[in-house]
């Protein structure tokens, strides 16, 4: 069941493969993006932060400069002030005006307004030089009164002003404090700019009351990141004004008292604050907290980019992904589909599982055959069949289709190849198998006509197709469909058709069959079109073999030049080859080639391989006779040359012992020698390398052992040395062509029957061409 | 392949989609078109505006929130708050953003007329006919006139008060005066005597029936209070103190401080005061007061705060100028003096046996607000203002957010007391204006339309059983005083002669002005004023006179 399961999802399993190692191209290139992206990123994060924190801290000087220059013009201006004309002229201690002077006295407060309107941030300036009145930008108040009730500072009474004028200091600012007007009603806060000049030789005394709100407000619009927080400090470090919560000024108190302009990073409130300061030519200073957020907000962007474009490609790749692999093209659907459509009777469902299932069914029928080997039906069918075509006991082939299917007049045959390419050899074997059969059942659909088919290589089948007289066409029609079916599988495998000719005779099928053989193998070597006919072929009979040849032939056997005997046996090869000929044909050129070197050899001991029953093809042709050559040479060697016994008696040894554990060190050592000198010397002698020979016994020893049907082979395996099942298989496949059951069948049917004897007559005619 | 397509499809589709949904939406557009003003029809019960309700479309003046610049003097009695509780609500009633800037009265002057000149005027503005007659034929305000079918309430009131239309330029409104509503509590007053009336009973004395027993009277005061100042003023907005002197004083003394209307010469004609025989009268008079100390030495000098400071502490025992302002000094003042009265007593006789005075004019014919034709959003700010002279308008600017501040009652817009206890509770000095401030209603804040009823009331409202019977006894009196007047606008000049008369005026000051505090204070004696009179009639006080009455003729 498990075999069942695994071949049926063998095919589904190649679409996700491919789905998903096309995915995983599109995740890598996702992953390349993310990465260089990132790196982008966080690059242009750290010019950005670096960017960022110099546009805060000019930011901050361009704006303070001007508030600076603003609290500057106001210390300039209350001595200014005591310098202008009228005031110099007009202005004197109360008690010393006449009423003359009285007269002009308003010209001070006048002069005072211009002052206090061109410095937008006052709140009022007033100055005084005695304790009895004040001059204020509105007009002349008593001094008790003004500061009592009409611009009243909180908790300063009038004395403290009055005993500024005993100050020496030039300019002081004074902490900030609250200032009501009483009969306005309003309350500002204030810092108070006091400066002390003489006046026709009297202290006189200018008070600047600096709104703070005014002047600081400002600053809060031209901040260039409206979450920024910034404090103000007058030139004596006290807090003027500021827009961060009372926590947060506490958090930040240590800096405030910091001497220069400092530029650093601190957490405040638990959040992460870029924080400048600037101390401006006043003495006061602003601190601007801007949270470092602000400038991620930018880079988060970035970022966000960053992920939609990798999201993006992500979809599009597993989108895309999905369609190609589905484009991909699968041959196997192909097939099912094709199938389906090729399906003519109505009793079948036209859907793929009806497909699936008769290739499941197939699968299974011929899993069951193959697996239970003591059933050999199969084999047996096979072996009849085989036996059939190779033209011997037609009969008993009609008989085994006696089911009543072969109902036609007429038969032909249509040998078909598959060439797997690199894809599909990377598949296991039973990926093949599974498009083996489906091509089968393909066939099966297209050509309307019984048929049935026989194994007879390794991809190869025959197909004996049983069709009324004269509609060859309706069964090249189905081998055109298939290959129209397959035109688009070039990349993964190619099916070539050799079709036969037509006969009404039974004993007939040998030669279709060889037809069919001989055109497909055509096919197979020039290329071009899928399907050949052997009526469009001019199939030769004869083979080539001239005497000249034959005569060069002998004399390289002779000097034993196993050089030039391959040259010329691939030349014989190819020049019988160019042109379609029966395969029968050049079975009967290599007999007469080996018979060459048999007669001259005199060697009775040389046995013909086997290979009657088996279709060789050229390559295979060729290294058969090499290898024939080479052991002709080798024998008639060993017979004149017992120079070396070092190697002789490896040799023998090895043959009295083919069924232990041989290895080359180990025979070295017997003999007496290094192990890569007997190496080197049995191959020269021999012309087998030492592993080859010690198998190629095993094997004539096994073969001895097939005959005898008691014994199992698995217990021949056993006997002749070989440690595993597979091993044995593959080595007597390779000496043999064919595997040891199929040997052991052979050679019961050749017993039973008889043996067979070479016609040689007809080759002899041929011949002579 | 079909399936392909099917896949592909709704993959493109998020795609793009996904893409496409970054993009940021449009900003609405900001200009919307303005719909018509709410129509003053009057409100039947109290509770139709809910309290604090907010203005459905229907009332909006227009359908995006929209901003009016306007540039206002600022009193310093009340100064004018951005954010006043009628600002927020006109924001949510009308859907318009009142932005005021308040400009200190000192600096207005100069600062206003620097925006007109350089084109550079908010949306809407506060000016002084002077202004007014200079600017308007500029083409700098918009005319009203022609916008009349826009200005259905505004030109209503008009109708009902003709005189206005003496403010007009060439027959046509240029800016909407701001003008007074008949109200309860309106009772004629003016810049009249206001004196300590518990020292006139402690002394044995009588209200001075002339100003010759004034000056007797003061003299008493001085005696029995040396270190007292009888008699103080303050300065005016823009004016010194000297001119808020003879502002206040000229005319009972029976001249004039500047170009008016004397019915009493000539059978009637504009005279320029200060150009005329009768003002060395007023100077005579008050250079008599100055000299014996009975007028403030520092007359010329007093600011509104230093007058204020000096009444409220009983430093100064009368004053010439706006009665209103005597409950509020009389009320700080009992904290020191438990038993000072302040009292207004009726206009008295002068010297050329005239009795009189002005109370003040119905309507506030120097202070203009117009609407600047270079604005761009003119439609909306003449809405604005029409809104404001329509019954609705004038009681929200008047009284506050209805139902909060106000109830309607029988048609008339009457406070809550409950409002008028905050303010008094508040302890201030000037409970009313600072009620007026707060709320941004009345006379000193915007309010083209005025209706004195709030404050007014306030000021009876806060006084107790006594005071309110004194204070409806002033009332009285004032109604019988028949010295008192209204005064007469000025006629309208055409531009011809507006620009002369400016030429002239600005000579003609330049020579009567500086003089006055020489004779107030005795640096001259006052036949010397006579060569004065004679420069300044030269120079151009006469033509100045001919103008005005040539222009009147032509009025009438």
């Amino acid at each position: 069941m498990r075999e069942l399961y695994r071949r049926l999802t063998s095919e589904r399993r190649a679409m996700p493969r491919l789905y998903f190692a096309i995915l995983s191209f599109f995740l890598f290139l996702v992953l390349f993006v993310f990465i260089l992206g990132m790196g982008v990123y966080n690059a242009t994060l750290r010019a950005s932060k670096a960017e960022f924190e110099h546009r805060v801290a000019a930011g901050l000087s361009t704006i303070w400069e001007r508030t600076d220059s603003e609290i500057l013009t106001m210390y300039e201006t209350g001595r200014n002030l005591l310098e202008n004309f009228y005031v110099q002229e007009h202005l004197r201690p109360y008690t010393q005006i006449n009423d003359e002077q009285r007269l002009v006295l308003f010209k001070v407060s006048k002069v005072i307004n211009e002052s206090k309107r061109l410095l937008s941030s006052t709140d009022e300036i007033f100055l005084y030089l005695d304790d009895h009145k004040v001059y204020t930008s509105d007009g002349i108040a008593d001094f008790s009164s003004y500061f009592s009730s009409i611009y009243c500072f909180e908790n300063i009474p009038a004395e403290f002003w009055a005993s500024q004028r005993e100050q020496t200091a030039k300019l002081t600012v004074l902490s900030p404090v609250q200032v009501y007007r009483r009969y306005s009603g309003t309350n500002r806060r204030v810092v108070p700019i006091v400066t002390r000049e003489y006046v026709n030789g009297w202290r006189t005394v200018t008070v600047i009351s600096l709104d703070i709100e005014k002047l600081c407000r400002p600053l809060e619009r031209g901040m260039l990141y409206p979450s920024s927080r910034f404090a103000v400090l007058t030139s004596r470090n006290e807090l003027a004004f500021s827009n961060m919560e009372q926590e947060q000024l506490q958090e930040i108190s240590p800096l405030l008292t910091e001497e220069t302009g400092t530029a650093d990073y601190a957490t405040i409130s638990g959040e992460r604050y870029f924080v400048v300061s600037a101390v401006g030519l006043s003495g006061w200073r602003i601190l601007l907290a801007t949270p470092e957020e602000e400038f991620r907000r930018v880079n988060d962007d970035l970022l966000h980019l960053i992920f939609l474009i990798c999201a993006v490609l992500i979809l599009f790749g597993v989108v895309l992904s999905f369609v190609f692999a589905y484009l991909l093209y699968s041959p196997l659907r192909n097939i099912r589909y094709a199938v389906l459509n090729a399906s003519r009777t109505e009793s079948q469902s036209a859907s793929l599982a009806q497909v699936e299932r008769e290739v499941t069914d197939l699968v299974q029928h011929y899993q069951f055959l193959r697996d239970s080997r003591q059933n050999e039906a199969y084999f047996a069918m096979q072996a009849y069949l085989l036996y059939g075509l190779y033209g011997e006991r037609p009969q008993q082939f009609l008989e085994l289709l006696a089911g009543g299917r072969f109902s036609h007049s007429s038969y032909a045959v249509a040998a078909l190849c598959v060439q797997f390419k690199s894809v599909f050899r990377d598949q296991p074997e039973v990926t093949q198998e599974v498009m083996l059969q489906s091509i089968e059942i393909l066939v099966e659909k297209c050509i309307p006509y019984p048929l049935f088919f026989i194994e007879f290589g390794n991809h190869m089948r025959a197909a004996v197709v049983n069709l009324p007289k004269g509609d060859m066409g309706a069964v090249l029609d189905g081998l055109d469909t298939i290959s129209h079916i397959l035109e688009h599988d070039k990349m993964y495998l190619r099916c070539f058709f050799g079709v036969s000719s037509e006969s009404d005779e039974v004993n007939d099928l040998q030669r279709l069959f060889d037809q069919a053989r001989t055109a497909m193998e055509y096919v197979e070597r020039i290329g071009g079109q899928d399907i050949v006919c052997a009526s469009q072929l001019r199939i030769r009979h004869a083979y080539f073999y001239p005497f000249a040849q034959e005569q060069q032939l002998l004399q390289y056997l002779k000097a034993a030049d196993m050089k030039n005997l391959q040259r010329l046996t691939t030349e014989l090869l190819n020049q019988n080859l160019e042109t379609p000929v029966l395969w029968r044909s050049i079975r009967s050129l290599i007999q007469a080639m080996l018979g060459t070197a048999q007669s001259y050899f005199s060697d009775e001991a040389a046995s013909l391989p086997d290979f009657e029953y088996v279709f060789y093809s050229p390559s295979m042709c060729y290294h058969m006779l090499i290898d024939q050559y080479q052991r002709m040479i080798t024998r008639m060697g060993d017979a004149q040359d017992t120079s070396n016994i070092a190697i002789d008696y490896i040799r023998k040894y090895i043959e009295e012992h083919y069924a232990d554990n041989l290895s080359l060190t180990e025979l070295a050592e017997r003999a007496g020698y290094n192990a890569k000198y007997i190496s080197r010397l049995f191959k020269q002698y021999i012309g087998y390398h030492l592993s080859d020979y010690i198998n190629y016994v095993r094997i004539q020893k096994a073969k001895e052992f097939l005959r005898d049907p008691s014994l199992s082979i698995a217990k021949i395996q056993e006997l002749v040395g070989i440690p595993s099942y597979t091993t044995f298989t593959r080595v007597f496949k390779k000496f043999e062509g064919i595997p040891p059951s199929r040997y052991r069948q052979l050679e019961q049917i050749t017993r039973s029957e008889g043996a067979v004897e070479l016609d040689w007559e007809d080759t002899k005619e041929d011949r002579s061409e | 392949m079909k399936v392909k397509w099917k896949l592909l499809f709704p993959a493109i589709l998020s795609a793009v989609s996904m893409l496409g949904g970054c993009q940021p939406q449009e900003p609405a557009g900001s200009s919307a078109p303005v719909t018509s003003p709410a129509s003053s029809t009057p409100s039947t019960a109290g509770t139709a505006d809910a309290a604090g309700s907010d203005g459905s479309a229907s009332t909006y003046l227009s359908d995006t929130l929209a901003e009016l610049h306007v540039m206002c003097e600022d009193s310093a009695s009340a100064p004018l708050l951005v954010d006043s509780e009628t600002i927020k609500y006109v924001e949510e009633y009308l859907n318009v953003k009142i932005i005021l800037e308040a400009v200190p009265s000192a600096s207005y002057a100069d600062k206003k007329k620097v925006l007109i000149s350089t084109d550079n005027m908010p949306d809407i503005m506060k000016i002084n006919l002077s202004d007014l007659r200079q600017f308007a034929r500029e083409g700098m305000f918009v005319n009203l006139s022609e916008n009349k079918e826009r200005l259905p309430n505004f030109f209503t009131v008009l109708d009902q008060n003709p005189d206005i239309y003496k403010l007009s330029i060439d027959g046509e409104m240029f800016s909407f005066p701001t003008m007074r509503r008949p109200s309860a509590g309106d009772d004629p007053n003016g810049q009249q005597p206001v004196i300590r009336s518990d020292l006139i009973k402690e002394y044995g004395l009588e209200y001075p029936d002339s100003f010759e027993e004034l000056y007797e009277v003061l003299k008493v005061f001085k005696q029995n209070r040396p270190g007292s100042i009888p008699l103080t003023n303050r300065k005016g907005g823009n004016t010194s103190g000297t001119q808020k002197v003879l502002d206040t004083m000229a005319y009972p003394l029976g001249s004039g401080s500047k170009m008016y209307y004397d019915q009493d010469i000539g059978g009637g004609q504009y005279v320029y005061g200060p150009a005329h025989e009768n003002f060395k009268e007023v100077l005579r008079y008050l250079n008599q007061l100055y000299a014996e100390g009975l007028l403030d030495p520092d007359y010329a000098t007093n600011t509104s705060d230093i007058w204020k400071e000096k009444m409220s502490s009983g430093k100064a025992l009368m004053y010439f100028d706006n009665t209103g302002f005597r409950m509020d000094f009389e009320a700080a003042l009992k904290t020191l003096e438990p038993n000072a009265t302040y009292d207004v007593f009726p206009t008295m006789e002068n010297s050329f046996g005239q009795r009189r005075n002005f109370i003040f004019e119905q309507h506030w014919s120097n202070s203009h607000y117009v609407v600047a034709s270079s604005s761009e959003n003119i439609d909306l700010a003449l809405a604005y203002m029409d809104w404001s002279f329509g019954e609705q308008g004038c009681d929200i600017l008047n009284y506050g957010v209805p139902g909060v501040h106000f109830d309607k009652i029988n048609g008339v817009p009457v406070m809550k007391t409950s409002v008028w206890d905050a303010f008094i509770a508040a302890g201030s000095n000037g409970p009313s204006y600072d009620l007026q401030s707060k709320l941004g209603i009345g006379l000193p804040a915007f309010t083209p339309y005025v209706d004195v009823g709030a404050s007014e009331l306030m000021k009876n409202y806060m006084l107790d059983g006594e005071a309110a019977e004194r204070s409806e006894a002033t009332a009285a009196m004032n109604r019988a005083d028949t010295g008192l007047r209204r005064p007469v606008y000025d006629p309208p000049l055409s531009q011809e002669d507006n620009e002369r008369y400016n030429q002239l005026l600005s000579a003609v000051e330049n020579i009567v002005v500086p003089e006055f505090d020489k004779y107030i204070m005795g640096l001259e004696p006052i036949e010397n004023y006579d060569a004065v009179i004679e420069r300044a009639r030269t120079a151009g006080a006469q033509e100045m006179e001919d103008i005005f009455n040539r222009a009147n003729e032509a009025y009438q």
